[in-house]
């Protein structure tokens, strides 16, 4: 780093923060283009354009193996395969509307037979 | 062309069907994969910490509700929770990770200008990995993932606008970090190098 650059850094560092006029202005231009004149002119805001720009340029994405991604995902696949859906889960809808199915013939019947009942000891 | 599935339909599927799970390892392997080695620093722990990752969620899916916390951010959650255990067991810290995906060039054919990118770059994965954990993750997600405000919180577990308020403190600590290490570092090469009238005398 050159002198000037150390100085200006220095300088910069000199001017205090206004943090919360800055996180203002961050959160509503993050995103806009870097080459706003009227941020240049501020070298606390400038710094942290700046800063951005070089964390975008190095916090990127990147892409696993190939070989890694394919091996991961059919071990994955086979174990999946392995796994067992549960008893209740496989049938437990099954098992809800049969037991009300059969709940509601034994119903219907009980009532059947109370009615036939009834009607036997009449007749006696 | 259908809509892509849902990540919510995606996991009932899974629910019925575990052997849909290839298609959540899919959409997500390379996301996880990113998260992971950047925190950590080096591919054979990334890809370990992934395939865990993915073995955990796997084990677990059938736990996940939707209580307003999406898929993603429980499956973050995972990874989040394996790389802590992993810097817990690991308790020394990297000095310099991150060191051949990211950066540009033959070491030996690298032109002067690479070199000083490279090497920039690496004084600021250093002082990134120097941050507090939370903020580090906070990073990652922005910059890596490239996520919204409100995707971070979801994963952090935190308000949009705690996640606002924490990204822009990040920054600046970060800025004043590589400014007061800068100083430093050219501090120590002045009184490592003799200077002109340090000679003439």
């Amino acid at each position: 780093m050159t002198d000037a650059e150390r100085s200006h850094r220095a300088s910069a560092r000199r001017i205090p923060i206004d943090e919360a006029e800055l996180e203002a202005w961050l959160a509503e231009t993050l995103n806009l283009p870097a080459d706003m004149p009227r941020l240049l002119l501020d070298p606390q805001t400038e710094s942290l354009r700046r800063l951005m720009q070089n964390m975008r340029e190095t916090l990127v994405p990147i892409e696993p193996s190939p070989n890694f991604v394919r091996d991961l995902g059919h071990s994955l696949t086979v174990l999946a395969g392995q796994r067992p859906v549960p008893f209740r889960q496989r049938y437990g809808r099954v098992i809800v509307f049969g037991l009300a199915a059969a709940g509601s013939v034994v119903s219907v019947v009980s009532m059947g037979a109370y009615w036939y009942l009834r009607r036997q000891s009449r007749s006696l | 062309m259908s809509e892509p599935e849902s990540d919510l339909e995606l996991v009932k599927r899974v629910k019925k069907d575990p052997s849909a799970f290839g298609l959540v390892y899919e959409r997500y392997v390379t996301r996880i994969y990113n998260y992971v080695y950047y925190r950590v620093g080096n591919h054979h722990d990334a890809e370990d910490l992934t395939s865990r990752v993915f073995h955990r969620a796997l084990t677990h899916i059938k736990d996940y509700a939707d209580r307003g916390v999406p898929f993603s951010a429980w499956l973050y959650r995972i990874a989040h929770n394996l790389v802590a255990n992993w810097h817990r067991d690991h308790a020394r810290r990297q000095d310099l990770a991150l060191d051949d995906v990211t950066l540009v060039g033959d070491p030996i054919e690298m032109p002067e200008w690479v070199a000083e990118s490279n090497e920039q770059r690496r004084w600021l994965l250093a002082a990134i990995r120097g941050l507090p954990e939370e903020r580090q993750e906070l990073l990652i997600l922005k910059f890596v993932e490239q996520m919204s405000n409100a995707e971070v919180g979801q994963i952090m577990g935190r308000t949009e606008g705690a996640i606002k308020s924490l990204y822009h403190r990040t920054l600046i600590a970060l800025r004043d970090e590589l400014v007061q290490s800068a100083a430093a570092n050219s501090a120590r090469s002045d009184e490592s190098t003799p200077t002109g009238d340090a000679v003439e005398r």
